[in-house]
């Protein structure tokens, strides 16, 4: 009780991510977040284009497109992208989910023009720079990523058989993100330069230059080099189609088996969208269920019974509808059977009994990685263009974080109730393999 | 916030092996119309960087405190570090390090286990105990106004660990199932066959620092406290303190953290480097049927190193395999698509440790993924790195340097990183100034002396590929890296 009364006192730290904004007539959105403490510069340029997006047997195919980015125009060949940012001190990555594809370089702050500039040339010039050879070679790349870090990696079968159990078929999300070896197979240099002519343009980006900058010179800067570039087509998304679980996953539990030492029960269902009404209830619910010792499912399952070695929970939160995915892994001699009970009487019994102080301890989670989550620019820069991209409000981080802050037990049961339903969800087994 | 992003969102690049440290235009033909984007920029000078040196704060009866003030985010970071971890694991008994680790976060003080937890979670604050090869710590953030009160549960973790019988019979199942999960687990398989190969089980670096299941087993209670009681001690111990805290606030709260830690007996030795390993035999596999790729992890020994060549090493390697242009990545992947990543480097240990380059490849290619791992590694050793590819990787140890002191947290493991193998708080300031004086040759020296082309090669894949990958002896080891009779 002590320990409630002290952290109900404690001030919440204040927050802000203040920023320089502009758009230019071609339809590229720009954010210029200043931090000059350190002579680092952070460029995130993310256009809204995901595995949502693809078109029907051509799963995987923007993540694989995201890899065809890096291979070269005529103004900075195969190579030079990573050669000439690299021989500076700078680095550069990408990802891609559902939703979204991020491109972000880091460096000293005097690359900022070397970083701007090749993405401005990739956006006016990748798509007519493909050819079969830059295709094949980063098929390969990607099919290798798929082998790495899902087919021979334990468990990672998950990632494959979870969306389609989540969500319908004719859910954009119904297919994983890294997509099927078929599809990434059948994926043509044709493919290539109509995605990129439908999604790449600048009026579906958005760019986020932080650290030690001055507002004025990155501005004049981006003007120069993406202001001449055409605004291409304008993409429309569908709306969110209807959220009903496919009735074969509600019904049969799925089963796969995979390289792994003990079985994993996997329980999924559909949640609330990214910044929709419960979604950061959901995602105290995740950190009172297994974030940490003392977290329910954790006390239950691994540290009282002990049934599980293992235990996580997360609400993965999507612009067109999220998952809440709760797992346990068994101990050595628990079998899926006696697991899954065990894990689903666990888990009612968590949110029957969630109180105050386990809501508050998760609160004071979330707000210590509000901190932690925006130390360095390249952060800073990656949240402002998820803030751009949903809600649409860069100002937002103080809003985001006080979605957490006013939640209480009472509203996060509330939620979870109504999420976890009876017979709403989705159920996976991973068993291990017969011995060979 | 950073907690939604679902892990493993496919990205571009995930090397296998990341490092500690880290011109022309092309003009079509015809008369060519103006380039509004402009040629390539010309880059002003950088802006030169040196790695920050923390404060020593000396007080009596007190660890030496290393302070780093840094007012940019309202967050402290507090690590206490003790230079014995995994190699101070007696024989047999592999796993006592982390594993006493692991207890001391089951209950101490007033505090059992959960009650623990709960205090530090209700501070927003994250408390965990680890070990390393060389090292344990107790590592603490949290944000600036609850300084204080974690302060005392860190002081209760560090100095008044419980160690109840309950707690240790919990623990001890958990942690070995957890050890038998890591047996599938393609790049752990390799790490720990590879270190049991170079060194054998019962030197200091030859055997997993979690463990194995047997060895873990064999671990007692008695052995937890007796190493608890041994190692976790305030006159081995450095504290380091960064963030939002001022040296006055720093001077009034640290005797809090060491009140009545002392415990009995003589001081341990400081510890010293061990010898370099034999070199290894050329080939040993591991099999996992069906694979569908092959893990390549080539090992050599690594030697002691004078600071002037630890530089040059270092450079080197993020020439061969830190970066995404590294010699390694731009065959295997860019050129040839045999793999997602390949990669290299020589970890920091107190004593010589080992040098390593790795890719997990396609199992169809295997054969001349082999041949041009090697043959990469071969040329690497006999020409050294082009004095382009020197500038490259001094600009990216520079750009590290500046990332690497950018966090609170990061800052504060560096520094406990640098305190437990006896380094001053100014050694990365001193190994930046030793990066700028590595010349050609000097580069051309570390480049040979690698030693990863005559080296190790721990294959961890299907049989049949094996078989067909490899000519000559091949030694064949379990998972756990224990030998396994020919059939």
């Amino acid at each position: 009780m002590a320990g409630l009364l002290l952290a109900a006192l404690l001030a919440a730290p204040p927050i802000a991510l203040p920023h320089h904004a502009f758009r230019l007539d071609n339809g590229l959105q720009v954010l210029v977040h200043v931090d000059a403490r350190l002579p680092l510069v952070a460029v995130d340029l993310s256009y809204r284009v995901g595995s949502a997006d693809e078109p029907p047997g051509r799963t995987g195919f923007a993540h694989l497109f995201e890899h065809l980015m890096f291979m070269g125009t005529a103004r900075a060949p195969r190579g030079a992208f990573d050669a000439w940012m690299e021989a500076e001190g700078a680095w550069n990555n990408a990802w891609t989910s559902e939703d979204r594809t991020d491109y972000y370089a880091v460096g000293p702050a005097h690359t900022l023009p070397l970083l701007l500039w090749l993405e401005a040339d990739r956006m006016a010039a990748l798509g007519g720079q493909i050819d079969a050879a830059k295709l094949d070679l980063q098929r390969d790349v990607v099919r290798n990523e798929r082998r790495q870090n899902v087919e021979n990696t334990p468990y990672g079968l998950v990632d494959l058989h979870l969306p389609a159990l989540v969500f319908p078929p004719d859910h954009p999300y119904h297919h994983p993100v890294i997509g099927s070896h078929e599809d990434l197979q059948a994926a043509t240099v044709a493919d290539v330069q109509a995605f990129f002519q439908d999604w790449y343009g600048p009026a579906n980006a958005t760019l986020v230059v932080a650290g030690a900058v001055e507002p004025a010179a990155v501005e004049a800067l981006v003007r120069q080099q993406f202001g001449w570039i055409p605004r291409g087509r304008a993409p429309v998304r569908p709306p969110a189609p209807r959220r009903a679980l496919p009735a074969a996953a509600v019904t049969t539990p799925r089963t796969v088996t995979d390289r792994v030492d003990q079985p994993r029960v996997i329980l999924a269902w559909p949640s609330p969208a990214e910044f929709a009404e419960g979604d950061a209830a959901m995602d105290v619910l995740s950190a009172i269920l297994a974030n940490g010792k003392s977290s329910r499912l954790h006390q239950a399952l691994v540290y009282g019974r002990p049934v599980a070695q293992d235990v996580y929970a997360g609400q993965w939160s999507r612009r067109l509808g999220s998952q809440f995915v709760v797992w346990a892994t068994a101990r050595a001699g628990t079998d899926a059977d006696a697991l899954e009970a065990a894990l689903r009487e666990a888990l009612a019994a968590a949110i029957e009994r969630l109180d105050e102080d386990d809501v508050q301890r998760a609160v004071r989670a979330f707000e210590r990685t509000f901190v932690t989550g925006l130390e360095s620019v390249s952060d800073r820069a990656a949240q402002l263009n998820a803030y751009l991209a949903a809600p649409g409000d860069p100002d937002y981080v103080a809003r985001d974080l006080a979605r957490y802050q006013g939640l209480n037990a009472a509203r996060v049961r509330e939620v979870a109730q109504a999420v976890l339903r009876p017979g709403a969800g989705a159920t996976l087994r991973v068993l291990p393999e017969a011995s060979r | 916030m950073t907690s939604k992003k679902k892990p493993a969102s496919p990205g571009r690049w995930w090397p296998l092996a990341v490092l500690a440290v880290l011109i022309t235009l092309a003009v079509g033909c015809g008369a060519p119309p103006v380039d509004r984007l402009g040629p390539r920029p010309t880059l002003a000078p950088p802006t030169a960087y040196t790695p920050p040196v923390p404060t020593v704060i000396a007080l009596p009866r007190v660890p030496p405190i290393w302070h780093l003030q840094r007012a940019s985010v309202p967050l402290v970071s507090v690590v206490v570090v003790v230079p014995y971890g995994a190699a101070a694991d007696p024989p047999g008994k592999a796993g006592l390090a982390a594993l006493t680790a692991e207890m001391m976060e089951q209950g101490a003080g007033p505090r059992g286990a959960l009650a623990l937890g709960r205090a530090v979670e209700r501070l927003g604050a994250t408390m965990t105990v680890t070990a390393g090869a060389d090292a344990s710590r107790v590592s603490l953030t949290v944000l600036a106004d609850r300084l204080e009160p974690a302060l005392a549960l860190l002081a209760d973790v560090v100095a008044r660990p419980r160690f109840e019988p309950a707690e240790w019979a919990r623990t001890q199942p958990v942690w070995i199932d957890g050890l038998r999960s890591l047996a599938y687990d393609v790049g752990a398989v390799a790490d720990r066959v590879a270190d049991v190969c170079l060194f054998g089980l019962d030197h200091p670096y030859g055997h997993p620092i979690d463990g194995l299941p047997a060895t873990v087993s064999a671990v007692t209670l008695a052995d937890v406290k007796a190493f608890h009681a041994r190692y976790w001690r305030p006159e081995r111990a450095t504290v380091v303190v960064v963030g939002a805290v001022d040296e006055t606030t720093v001077r009034r709260l640290a005797p809090s953290l060491v009140l009545q830690w002392a415990g009995p007996g003589e001081s341990p030795p400081w510890p010293t480097a061990t010898a370099p390993a034999p070199p290894g035999p050329p080939v040993v596999a591991v099999e996992r049927p069906d694979s569908p790729q092959t893990m390549l992890l080539l090992v050599a020994p690594g030697q002691a190193l004078s600071a002037e060549a630890q530089a040059a090493q270092d450079l080197v390697h993020l020439v061969l395999g830190g970066m995404f242009t590294s010699r390694l990545n731009l065959k295997l992947r860019e050129e040839k698509g045999y793999t997602y990543g390949a990669g290299s480097g020589a970890p920091h240990l107190r004593g010589p440790y080992r040098q390593e380059a790795s890719a997990a490849v396609q199992a169809e290619v295997t054969v001349a993924a082999i041949a041009d791992l090697r043959g990469e590694l071969a040329r690497f050793a006999a020409d050294g790195p082009t004095p382009a590819e020197l500038e490259k990787a001094r600009a990216a140890a520079r750009a590290a340097d500046v990332e690497i002191y950018e966090g609170v947290e990061a800052t504060a493991s560096r520094l406990a990183g640098l305190a437990a193998l006896g380094l001053p708080p100014d050694a990365d300031a001193q190994a930046a100034r030793a990066r700028e004086q590595v010349d050609a040759a000097a580069a051309r020296r570390a480049a040979a002396a690698l030693g990863l082309e005559r080296g190790t090669l721990v294959i961890v894949g299907d049989a049949p590929t094996i078989q067909a990958a490899v000519t000559g002896p091949i030694e064949r080891r379990d998972a756990e890296g224990a030998l396994v009779s020919e059939r």
